[in-house]
């Protein structure tokens, strides 16, 4: 090989692009020819110089401000609408069955559920759903069991599947319905659901899927809260603000962090007493929704934290 | 965890809503990103008004991005391209030309150079024999400074994002051939430019007291 081939693939050389037999040809014509070694030897002087060229880190104030900025674009998530109209339409089935089984669920809560289930795509008007302030809450008649249910996708190893639920349990606790929770980053469903939910969601999505009772709440549908928005709470007697959203993500919080840098800190305001507390909801590495009992009426729960709104559902024991 | 996931997979994410998968490229290629735009124009504030610019803009278009290409190409192809327009309204553009180039290439070893070596070498008698690394870093930066916007480029990407001349010719727009000869000319011209500034023969030596490596 002579100079000038040589020096067409010094570059490929230098940084290892070469195959190797091409590699063996430009070393041992580098042994025997002065002029090319001295060439190459400069330009990788150059090379190892460039090692010490600085990486500057990003200015802290620029990271905050371009959360701030961020405003979502309505993105059409087909997959996640695909996996929430066929898990909707499902849990309205199940959900009539049993309102004819147990006779007992108020006509308010049966209308509640089906708007509950336009909050099942938010990918329809982006992520940040336009609802936030809560005008009014229909408080059902009966108690109500609730029961949440998460699948993982395949990617979203965060979502725990949790405890099952039978039929025998719901019998046994004189549950009179169930309301299931599908909850997923994009997607979130509210319904009645009694056993059997699992192994049919399964068997239709082929996701794996369990279901474990909380709490003897009723709850709001999930909406999304932006910073320095507030939510008039169902019986009109007390407020929730969202004041601030910390997000600083933290990439090795299972080794280095003790969580994951990232919560929403709420002032919730009581009318009747007129007091008023913050509440700092911390998202930790477990993937359930974040849970805070306020007081003996209301239970806040944080569902998802992203850097502009918060996914919120508040809970009522009424 | 979805900070194991690949970009490609986290874009795909965030297509279909998942904000936090935006959020972990965010932390992921912030720091690439800001430096790539610090090297373009080697001015701070510039930087600063077109890094939230870059990332507003890569939010954007999300929803346009194809699996066919790899994100990284992706995305430093439209951050070089708001770079350039940046560039054009400015009007600081400094084209180092190929003639240029080539002139500087033959006189690598100069008269010119030599005189200025002594001058500045004049100046810092003492100092340029055991160079700390920041000392180091800051004549480097210098140089790299000098070089033409396209060359700063091609050698960041390089040298700092370790991408391929063919992963770099993708996201310039350009042939392999010329991206390999600008980063050619890159490191021809960081040498040239350290000898100017008299402080080549000291960076070598500190440089090879460091790494004893061997051709």
């Amino acid at each position: 090989m002579k100079c000038y081939d040589i020096d067409t693939k010094l570059m490929d050389y230098l940084y290892g692009e070469l195959h190797r037999t091409e590699q063996g040809i430009v070393l041992s014509h580098l042994k025997e020819c002065l002029s090319c070694s001295r060439k190459v030897n400069e330009l990788k002087t150059s090379q190892k110089l460039l090692k010490v060229l600085p990486d500057e880190e990003v200015p802290v104030h620029l990271r905050q401000e371009f959360w701030k900025k961020t405003t979502r674009e309505p993105l059409f998530a087909v997959w996640s609408w695909r996996v929430v109209s066929v898990a909707a339409g499902f849990v309205l089935g199940v959900f009539s069955f049993y309102a004819v089984r147990f006779h007992i669920l108020p006509h308010t809560f049966e209308s509640k559920v089906e708007t509950a289930y336009d909050m099942a795509a938010p990918a329809k008007s982006g992520i940040v759903a336009p609802i936030a302030k809560i005008e009014k809450i229909e408080k059902p008649k009966e108690s109500i069991l609730t029961a949440e249910v998460s699948y993982p996708e395949k990617t979203q190893e965060e979502y725990v599947p949790r405890q099952s639920v039978s039929r025998d349990q719901i019998e046994n606790d004189n549950v009179k319905s169930v309301s299931l929770g599908v909850t997923g980053g994009t997607h979130s469903a509210f319904g009645p659901i009694a056993s059997g939910v699992e192994s049919h969601v399964q068997e239709t999505q082929n996701i794996p899927v369990s279901s474990s009772i909380r709490t003897r709440w009723f709850a709001t549908k999930p909406f999304m809260m932006k910073e320095g928005q507030q939510a008039v709470l169902p019986s009109r007697q007390a407020k929730i603000l969202l004041k601030d959203i910390l997000y600083s993500p933290c990439t090795e919080y299972v080794t280095k962090c003790s969580w994951s840098g990232v919560g929403a800190l709420y002032e919730f305001y009581n009318e009747a007493t007129s007091q008023s507390q913050t509440v700092f909801m911390k998202k930790t590495n477990q993937g359930y929704p974040i849970q805070m009992k306020l007081n003996d009426t209301y239970l806040l729960e944080v569902w998802e934290i992203t850097p502009t709104a918060v996914r919120t559902v508040i809970k009522t024991s009424q | 965890m979805l900070n194991t996931q690949s970009d490609e997979v986290l874009i795909g994410l965030y297509q279909n809503g998942r904000e936090e998968a935006f959020s972990i490229l965010f932390q992921r290629h912030r720091k690439g990103i800001y430096n790539f735009i610090l090297r373009f124009f080697h001015q701070g504030q510039v930087a600063e008004d077109l890094f939230q610019e870059a990332f507003l803009k890569l939010v954007k278009n999300a929803s346009r991005y194809e699996n066919k290409t790899k994100f990284t190409t992706w995305m430093y192809a439209i951050v070089r391209n708001l770079c350039i327009d940046e560039y054009r309204k400015l009007k600081i553009r400094k084209v180092v030309s190929l003639e240029e180039e080539v002139k500087l290439r033959k006189g690598s070893d100069g008269g010119e150079d030599k005189k200025r070596e002594d001058y500045i070498a004049d100046q810092k008698p003492q100092a340029l024999d055991r160079l700390v690394f920041e000392e180091r870093s800051y004549y480097v930066t210098k140089a790299v400074e000098k070089l033409s916007q396209e060359q700063r480029e091609v050698l960041y990407l390089r040298e700092k994002q370790d991408m391929s001349f063919q992963e770099i010719a993708e996201i310039m727009g350009e042939s392999v051939n010329t991206i390999k000869s600008r980063m050619r000319y890159a490191l021809e011209n960081i040498r040239k430019e350290l000898k100017a500034m008299g402080v080549f023969d000291a960076l070598k030596r500190s440089e090879e007291t460091s790494h004893h490596e061997v051709l």
